[in-house]
């Protein structure tokens, strides 16, 4: 709460009390009941935020949708070389590279000193999600690099000895790339969750599945716009399963979250989130229905589902920042955290 | 409100000087009190260090207190129409000062004789250099000195709270002129040092009703 | 290291960290009932610590929450000076309503020794009460800033502190994010994260902290952090027997959701007030879960791609 406009308010009478506020209804509006959590009443320091926000601009989010994708397409990749899908190969393996550069790119570009992203290699601490995807990309990086370099090496260089042992190193290359790509799109949820941030925190046991599922969604998505429709059926398959997690993930985090979940469906936030769910069920569909037959279906399922993939990872993001606003956010939960306990053992 | 335990209401032996050049507000029963109703009292901040000229200066310290600030109550705030954080100037004969509005209950109104008196208070810590600046609030005492070391009453008088930014300029004389009117001051306004024996205290050559620069008689 | 180590009370934290043969943990207990709001550490802190001063841009800036003007902890304020004005709330409260009533002057009662609103309960405060303050860097025992640092930067030194090593920080933020009572920062311009040292450098040759030195009243305490908690179950004990009820300690308890604070305080009101999380835990408690939790997503996931291409030929 600000200074206030009008006149003859004062530095407010006891200005740590805000005025009661109450629980929105959860679920539908016009369902005629009264709230059946307690009237949120609380008191902070002249309104004022407790927690800093984060200072993590929005390339972190696309970051993380960059990251999800480039695990999606290195699985892809793989499978696809060893089944003699060589459209979808040598797609999702570029794929694969371009969202690893761009991944980079947000990375260090974030960082308030970014000409020493190395130091980032100097511990490997396992308290530290970032430490920990630091070192997962240093894992996965060369190799889904390794991959996709092969599959650019021009056809005239083709016999010179670099590009041969390149060729050779390809597929084991794929393989790790595939094999840490689990790691990489699931330690994000981590890395978001391990903060003080409750719009995070809070949903630490599903943000994991929904961004996983997001991962999945966005790689086959991938596979479906850039391979032909016949060698596309595993990205299709793992593009329906994953939007499907998504939005079941999602559902459920929703249902289980206390206050943030003003956070997460007001406003801009609500309206990013609303528009990741069309745009992945319509993807899911899309999927289901006709990128078996066209590939123009195939290419507008895919877009959808990228799009909604994006749009779930900034929304997350945005919802985070959100809950670092408001002190209500941080205040009210532990207050009741601390009358429970208080509940169950009165003060000494 | 007067003294009840003796006639004579103020030092006798303080010294006035009634010039044109020097007035003052009107005193309680003169005619023109009422223009101004509310007691400003001026004193420190810990942050600042008297008129400020060097505390201003360091960044340190600016950043503490960077702005002069009228501290009011509510119920004033309410009256004159006053918001927190907005801006406001004190006006007393001499001169009007803009300042931050500040609303708090640690101001009370006091209730004396019968009647309500609000009180506002500021500090007197901001001048036209450093890297905070303001208007001077000791401009807005009249020269009244005390009997033994003449050091000039620069911590109470009376005053009025208007909302808004000061004007400037010309129109600030023009403001001032209007209130002196309004008040009647003239050089001799608030000048009877004995109670009960109206003999105002001039300078030589000072007419009883020559007023301050500007104002008409 | 022991489970201990990431969560709950521990009782050697620089050796848990690693120095060999540490001395005594050194910290703060801040005592605000004796506060007087002078900001002398503010201003004895920026000077010693070189942290810039507002400018236009950002600090000369009248904030007008009481006479606080500086806002909050951050980049730029590693000691801060809250003030919290609380008007009376018992039943006598509304004095000038009443004399107005009958008619009768205010009586503003003689001068006293004890402040208005000592004697008793926050619910009969019958006068006005000023709270101040001075906020700190923790230096929790579990510290979220420095659980994940990605760098290695924020390390636990020999006194037990939390501090940011200026050369190795890139700026990554995630120390802000971590820090469950919003008090590190990353400065703008500079791109590193900044908080309070306890003055490292003063407590290697000895000295105390720059603004334990300059607090007048000695709200601040520096010392040992066993003798310090000591000290202050006293002063508790003691405002307690004066009728303070309202008086507690913030962070004194190595069984809160930080594993105790090397910085503690004593507060008057409760922590919200001050700006102060009511329960602050810190993200790693939680840490098992969260991994195991994304174990299985990644099992899941990588499930699903296996499954993909077992489903048929096509």
């Amino acid at each position: 709460m600000s200074p206030s406009d009008r006149p003859g308010d004062a530095v407010p009478a006891d200005p740590s009390h805000v005025s009661v506020r109450s629980r929105r209804r959860r679920g539908g509006a016009g369902r005629g009941e009264e709230s059946m959590v307690p009237e949120a009443e609380f008191r902070s320091y002249y309104g004022r935020p407790v927690l800093k926000p984060p200072v993590w601009e929005h390339k972190i989010a696309y970051y993380m949708f960059a990251g999800g994708l480039a695990a999606g397409t290195a699985v892809l990749g793989a499978g696809a070389d060893l089944t003699n899908r060589p459209a979808l190969r040598r797609a999702t393996r570029l794929g694969s590279l371009g969202a690893l550069v761009a991944s980079i790119y947000y990375l260090v570009s974030d960082l308030g000193r970014p000409e020493r992203f190395h130091h980032m290699l100097r511990v490997a601490k396992p308290t530290s999600p970032m430490s920990v995807g630091t070192w997962v990309l240093a894992a996965f990086g060369p190799a889904a690099g390794l991959a996709g370099a092969a599959e650019i090496v021009p056809d005239r260089l083709r016999a010179l000895w670099p590009a041969r042992l390149l060729t050779r190193l390809a597929r084991p290359a794929s393989l790790a790339a595939a094999a840490t790509a689990p790691a990489l799109c699931s330690y994000t949820a981590v890395l978001l969750s391990h903060t003080a941030v409750p719009g995070w925190n809070e949903v630490r046991g599903e943000l994991p599945f929904v961004f996983v599922g997001s991962a999945a969604a966005s790689g086959g998505g991938f596979g479906m716009i850039a391979a032909p429709v016949a060698e596309a059926g595993p990205a299709r398959t793992f593009a329906a399963v994953g939007a499907a997690g998504e939005l079941l993930a999602g559902r459920v985090m929703e249902h289980r979250m206390g206050l943030i979940k003003e956070a997460y469906e007001h406003g801009h936030v609500g309206r990013l989130r609303k528009a990741s769910e069309a745009a992945t069920l319509a993807g899911l569909l899309g999927t289901l229905v006709t990128a078996r037959r066209s590939r123009v279906g195939a290419v507008a399922s895919g877009l959808a589902l990228l799009a909604g993939s994006l749009l779930q990872r900034v929304s997350v993001f945005e919802a985070g920042v959100e809950t670092t606003k408001d002190p209500r956010y941080v205040v009210v939960p532990q207050r009741e955290r601390l009358a429970q306990r208080e509940n169950r053992s009165p003060a000494r | 409100m007067r003294n009840p335990l003796y006639r004579q209401q103020g030092n006798p032996t303080r010294k006035v000087f009634g010039r044109k050049d020097n007035p003052s507000n009107p005193a309680a029963g003169e005619r023109g009190f009422e223009v101004f109703p509310y007691v400003l009292t001026t004193s420190r901040l810990t942050e600042h260090h008297t008129a400020g000229a060097m505390s201003r200066m360091l960044p340190f310290l600016a950043e503490l207190q960077p702005a002069l600030f009228v501290e009011v109550s509510p119920a004033l705030a309410r009256e004159r129409g006053l918001t927190h954080m907005g801006e406001a100037h004190v006006v007393t004969s001499r001169a009007a000062v803009q300042a931050r509005v500040m609303v708090t209950e640690r101001m009370a109104p006091l209730r004396l004789d019968g009647r309500t008196v609000h009180q506002v208070w500021m500090p007197y810590h901001w001048g036209g250099t450093g890297l905070v600046t303001g208007d001077v609030v000791n401009d807005l005492f009249g020269v009244v000195e005390d009997p033994n070391v003449f050091i000039q009453e620069t911590k109470v008088t009376t005053c009025d709270v208007r909302p808004g930014p000061r004007p400037r300029g010309a129109a600030l004389t023009a403001l001032l002129e209007e209130v002196r009117a309004l008040a009647g001051i003239t050089a001799a306004t608030n000048t009877d040092v004995y109670t009960g024996h109206p003999v105002p205290h001039l300078d030589p050559e000072v007419r009883p009703d020559d007023t301050a620069p500007g104002v008409p008689r | 290291m022991t489970w201990n180590s990431l969560f709950g009370p521990l009782h050697d934290v620089a050796a848990d960290a690693g120095h060999e043969d540490p001395p005594p943990r050194m910290g703060f207990f801040t005592d605000t009932s004796v506060c007087i709001g002078c900001k002398a550490c503010e201003v004895a802190c920026k000077q010693w610590n070189s942290v810039p001063a507002g400018d236009d841009r950002t600090g000369f800036d009248l904030l007008g929450l009481s006479f606080d003007n500086t806002g909050a902890l951050g980049a730029d304020t590693w000691r801060h000076v809250a003030f919290i004005e609380q008007p009376a709330v018992g039943p006598a409260a509304d004095v000038l309503a009443e004399a107005a009533a009958r008619a009768e002057p205010q009586t503003l009662g003689m001068p006293s020794f004890s402040r208005p609103g000592d004697g008793t309960g926050a619910e009969t405060r019958t006068d006005f009460r000023w709270l101040m303050s001075s906020d700190v860097c923790k230096h929790c025992t579990h510290a979220g800033c420095l659980d994940v640092c990605p760098t290695g930067a924020l390390f636990r030194t020999e006194f037990g502190t939390v501090v940011v090593q200026q050369d190795i920080c890139n700026g990554c933020g995630y120390c802000v994010s971590g820090c469950p009572y919003g008090v590190i920062d990353r400065r703008e311009g500079d791109g590193r994260a900044q908080k309070c040292t306890l003055c490292y450098d003063r407590l290697h040759d000895g000295l105390e902290p720059a603004c334990a030195k300059a607090c007048p009243t000695d709200s601040i305490q520096f010392g040992e952090v066993d003798a310090l908690r000591e000290r202050a179950d006293q002063r508790l004990a003691a405002l307690h027997e004066r009728g303070v009820g309202s008086a507690l300690l913030y962070g004194r308890d190595t069984d809160d959701g930080v594993g105790g604070a090397g910085a503690f305080f004593l507060l008057l009101d409760e922590p919200e007030v001050y700006g102060l999380p009511p329960d602050p835990v810190v993200a790693t408690r939680d840490a098992g879960q969260m991994w195991r939790r994304a174990g299985m997503a990644a099992a899941a996931f990588a499930a699903a791609a296996v499954g993909a291409f077992l489903g048929g030929r096509r």
